[in-house]
């Protein structure tokens, strides 16, 4: 028996905002039909200043980063109500996308017949833009600042960190693990799909992504999203300016199809390394403790390792402790890259775990991945 | 089912694979600590062979002391990270979940209390009350002598309700200024009312050390972990995500400490009142007056001065010795452009020498029992290590009932952290104590002649004009509160711990600069109080004062991690180095009581760090503003 519900219809919705801000964008988002989500603490990238001598003193911004699950319906309402939320379209520093689902599998029977939901007017003022990129990269921990900065001189916006732990080969060598750092930092950018290639092969290079032991990288498609998170890395002064030349005259012909011309021009480092297409991104959102036997199950499946970070549901049900105060439902978001063939054997595999442990409120997410690069032995 | 109790296979590796394995794992983690260390001791060494040009005494058996402490200090990091803090973390996150409030406050008072008697920096401050003299300080002289348990108890008790009450803050989301103001305002209260009464003055300087000392390598972590892992379970909780602890357990002993002391004066039975149960004996104390008259008595007087001989010498050949200083005493008067002296007599004093002659270069202690200091090291860190872990253990495993995870590195991380500390303490006993003691007593040199560690003879004073000097004096200790800091391994676990919590954004470097700059200002403020001789109150009350406010305009996060920072900076590395400085200045102006100066370094800090948190957030605030109008 399967405890594990298929679902075609339902859709993710990431949102980052300031630290601090996510409990009041929850709640709204879920009034516009936003379902389940998880909750990850990371940063911004490094902000220095034009002042000098506050530059050692300054610090990234503390961010929080949402997971929404939600309907494919009530998607694009979700989308335009955490922008509204959000103020990212006004000043307020964060970003909210959409992330392209294949599949995914509950272990609650979701109504994809969606109860009533607040419908979020559309305003010109919030109209998100469309055919961006997610470029993620897990790399050792210190490492991330580096290689967002790399990405930052590119041109892309604003990469946002979490702090992760990678799982695999470490947990296969006994006492001398200890030897091996398992902390890891993720760097998630977003860029426009035209740019992804270049600031892709900038990453790969700046954090020798190709070499053994030094990290992974691949791209997500994101149809929709809305960014603002202005960073300003590197000791150019006119960094900023240029920047702003360049949205306006994004702004003015309304598209960005113009910077194709220089795409020419710019130095392209034709990129010759081994690289894989076609991967699957499985997000597995489990229960806190319960991760360590689904990564040593997908290892005997066909993973070669995964990545993991600690998080918090968010809209499920209250939890309370002995002395009557809120309790935290914590929980592991852990990604697993794998080829679309073993998919369905570590889904059963999951789904058998699942249902010893008759743990509630498990995700199993399929997330196209077009490209992928690391060292593949 | 099969599928999930399958362990995965080991990686079968040969000798020479684990090892290019364990080589760079090895090279980081010593690399970190040369980088925290290398600073003391240069600035040490330097000191000794260049301001001072004298040479380093037992200068073998200090490099391999610095050598047990780096890798002591290496293991003992490392044990923290993959053993004491996990273990904490997990206790802290699954106290809440599975017990009630009674169970979790009698463990966090007992975890208060069983830090306290572990800590080894309490028993340092108890050897101090040997220097106090009962007679000038009678209330002081019976806290750290017949009353010296009940002084432990107390700070035990205080560092118990601390924890309390710092859990307690996360369960209920309490913000953390709102318990510093009344603490604060209360310790104010009681310090200006010690400040007034004659019996209570001497205690002040004790009371705000033992908040101090409190708080070392092993307690800071275990209880930040702890912290960490409380508010990561309890929702919503908004107090700074899991620090404070260590803020409430350097306050809270302070009460603690001002209370015992105020119950004897009440009570009237400490040294020389009517209910003392000690008999005033007359005889010990006139040897203990005549033991510290016997001290301060120069014994270089043959040294200094001309010897019988070299008197001889001039009284036969008439010649005054080369490298004297002539003075002239008499009825002078100024007579058509000439001076004139009658009744003139000719003083001729011997010169110092700038440089002392060393008595005996040594390379090696030899009163110093290796294997005995070995082994006190070794009772030592168990004594430290041991108990809360045991404690730990009994309530995660008896009470909670809960499966240790990763049971295998959380062992190996207290085995590391066992022999690291013991390593580390040795260390300590073999290079930094001796290093510190000859530095910091040589340190006076600056405004004063002093006879250096080890010399035969006097070191003239660095400094010609006394002022100078004394302005000197005050920046070496900058430096050296500066440097000690740095090294401090509580420091660097707050720091990786505020990096981690902080998902990267508050950097540990920052953390530990602001800390360490703050420590030096301290110290620099403390070796001031001892020269220019300041009244305690008014050096530690103004801060206080300031800092009341900027805690209150600054954000729960800074203020969090401001006032923790205070607590882990008086740690095992600072605190011989600042005593063999206060000790060493104390004794060349005849002030013989040096509390005071670790309080000093505990205030600074909390000032630093704040401030660079306005600072940050001014210019964070200023770039948003920024961006609004582009």
């Amino acid at each position: 028996m399967s405890v594990l519900n298929k679902h075609q219809k339902l859709a993710l919705i990431s949102i980052i905002v300031r630290k601090g801000f996510a409990e009041k964008v929850i709640s709204q988002v879920q009034a516009a039909g936003g379902l389940f989500g998880i909750i990850v603490k990371a940063r911004g990238s490094m902000r220095q200043g034009k002042k000098g001598w506050f530059k050692p003193l300054s610090i990234s911004p503390e961010m929080e980063s949402m997971l929404i699950l939600t309907t494919k319906e009530t998607a694009e309402n979700v989308l335009q109500k955490s922008i509204l939320v959000t103020e990212i379209n006004k000043r307020a520093i964060g970003a909210v996308k959409s992330i392209p689902l294949s599949k995914a599998w509950t272990t609650e029977y979701l109504s994809t017949n969606h109860k009533e939901f607040e419908v979020v007017e559309k305003s010109a003022q919030v109209k998100p833009q469309v055919n961006l990129s997610l470029i993620t990269c897990v790399c050792q921990r210190g490492k991330a600042d580096e290689i967002a900065a790399a990405a930052v001189r590119e041109g892309a916006a604003a990469p946002i960190i979490h702090f992760g732990e990678g799982k695999g080969v470490r947990d296969r060598m006994g006492l001398l693990k200890i030897a091996v750092n398992p902390e890891k930092e993720i760097i998630d950018v977003v860029v426009d799909e035209m740019e992804c290639d270049r600031i892709f092969n900038v990453m790969v290079e700046a954090g020798r992504l190709f070499a053994p032991g030094m990290g992974f990288i691949y791209t997500t498609k994101v149809p929709t999203g809305f960014i603002n998170l202005h960073t300003t890395v590197s000791s150019s002064h006119t960094e900023a300016t240029t920047e702003q030349i360049v949205k306006a005259i994004d702004e003015l012909k309304e598209s960005k199809s113009w910077r194709m011309a220089d795409i020419g021009l710019a130095s392209v480092r034709q990129f010759k390394r081994k690289q894989k297409s076609d991967l699957i991104n499985l997000k597995l959102i489990t229960r806190r403790g319960l991760g360590d036997e689904f990564i040593n199950t997908a290892m005997h499946t066909g993973a070669h390792g995964a990545t993991r970070v600690y998080g918090n549901l968010i809209g499920g049900e209250k939890l309370k402790s002995i002395t009557g105060r809120m309790i935290n439902d914590e929980r592991e978001v852990i990604d697993f890259h794998v080829t679309p063939e073993v998919v369905d054997d570590l889904f059963m595999a999951f789904d058998k775990i699942l249902t010893v442990h008759e743990s509630k409120n498990s995700f199993v997410l399929e997330i196209p991945v077009p490209r992928a690069v690391t060292y593949f032995g | 089912m099969e599928a999930i109790k399958n362990t995965l296979p080991k990686i079968k590796m040969t000798w020479k694979e684990r090892l290019t394995i364990l080589k760079p794992y090895l090279g980081d983690r010593i690399y970190e600590q040369i980088k925290n260390v290398w600073l003391i001791i240069t600035y040490l060494i330097l000191f000794q062979l260049i301001i001072l040009r004298l040479p380093i005494v037992d200068s073998i058996m200090i490099a391999v002391g610095i050598a047990i402490v780096l890798f002591g200090l290496m293991l003992f990091m490392e044990g923290l990270t993959l053993g004491l803090m996990p273990f904490g973390e997990t206790i802290g996150a699954t106290l809440p979940q599975k017990a009630g409030l009674i169970i979790i406050l009698s463990f966090a008072f007992m975890l208060g209390l069983g830090a306290t008697f572990a800590e080894p920096a309490i028993a340092t401050l108890q050897l101090a009350g040997r220097y106090i003299e009962p007679d000038s300080a009678p209330l002081l002289y019976s806290l750290l002598n017949e009353f010296a348990g009940q002084l432990v108890i107390a700070v035990g008790v205080g560092v118990g309700i601390a924890v309390i009450f710092g859990v307690l803050r996360f369960l209920y989301s309490w913000s953390l200024k709102v318990l510093i103001y009344p603490l604060v305002i209360l310790l104010t209260f009681f310090t200006v009312f010690a400040n007034f009464n004659e019996a209570l003055n001497p205690v002040i300087g004790l009371a705000w050390d033992c908040g101090a000392v409190t708080t070392g390598p092993v307690t800071v972590p275990l209880v930040l972990a702890l912290g960490i892992g409380v508010s990561r379970i309890v929702s919503g909780s908004s107090g700074g995500t899991g620090f404070g602890i260590v803020t409430l357990a350097s306050l809270f002993p302070i009460i603690a400490v001002f209370s015992l002391a105020f119950g004897h004066l009440g009570l009237d039975d400490y040294y020389g009142r009517p209910n003392s149960k000690l008999k005033f004996d007359k005889q010990a104390a006139s040897a203990h007056v005549a033991l510290s008259e016997e001290k301060n008595k120069p014994k270089e007087l043959a040294e200094t001065g001309y010897s019988f001989e070299d008197f001889e010498k001039f009284r036969k050949s008439g010649k005054v010795p080369a490298g004297s200083e002539l003075s002239f005493k008499g009825d002078m008067k100024l007579d058509e452009g000439k001076i004139i002296i009658d009744n003139a007599s000719i003083i001729v004093k011997k010169r110092y020498g700038f440089r002392a002659k060393m008595s005996d270069l040594r390379f090696w202690d030899d009163a110093l029992d290796f294997f005995e200091k070995l082994k006190d090291s070794l009772i030592g860190a168990a004594r430290a290590i041991l108990p809360l872990c045991l404690l730990l253990f009994l309530v995660l495993r008896g009470i909670l009932r809960e499966k240790i995870k990763g049971s295998d590195e959380i062992a190996i991380g207290i085995f590391f952290a066992l022999i690291g500390m013991s390593l580390f303490m040795l260390g300590i006993f073999l290079a930094l104590e001796p290093l510190g003691s000859q530095v910091g007593q040589n340190i006076s040199s600056s405004f004063t002649a002093i006879k250096p560690y080890g010399a035969l003879g006097m070191h003239g004073p660095l400094f010609e004009n006394k002022f100078i000097g004394q302005i000197a004096v005050i920046l070496f200790g900058f430096a050296l509160g500066y440097s000690a800091t740095l090294a401090e391994p509580a420091l660097n676990a707050l720091g990786a711990t505020v990096e981690k919590i902080t998902i990267g954004s508050f950097r540990k470097s920052l953390l530990m600069q602001s800390v360490a700059a703050g420590v030096g200002i301290g110290i620099a403020a403390g070796v001031a109080k001892l020269v220019f001789d300041l009244p305690l109150s008014w050096m530690l009350l103004p801060p206080y004062m300031i800092l009341l406010v900027l805690t209150f305009i600054s954000s729960e996060d800074f203020v969090n991690f401001a006032w923790d920072s205070a607590g882990v900076t008086t740690g095992p590395i600072t605190v011989p180095l600042v005593l063999a400085m206060g000790l060493g200045i104390g004794q060349s102006i005849g002030a013989l009581e040096g509390f005071g100066v670790l309080a000093m370094a505990s205030v600074f800090p909390i000032l630093t760090v704040l401030i660079v948190g306005k600072l940050v957030q001014q210019s964070e605030s200023s770039e948003t503003e920024e961006e609004v109008e582009a």
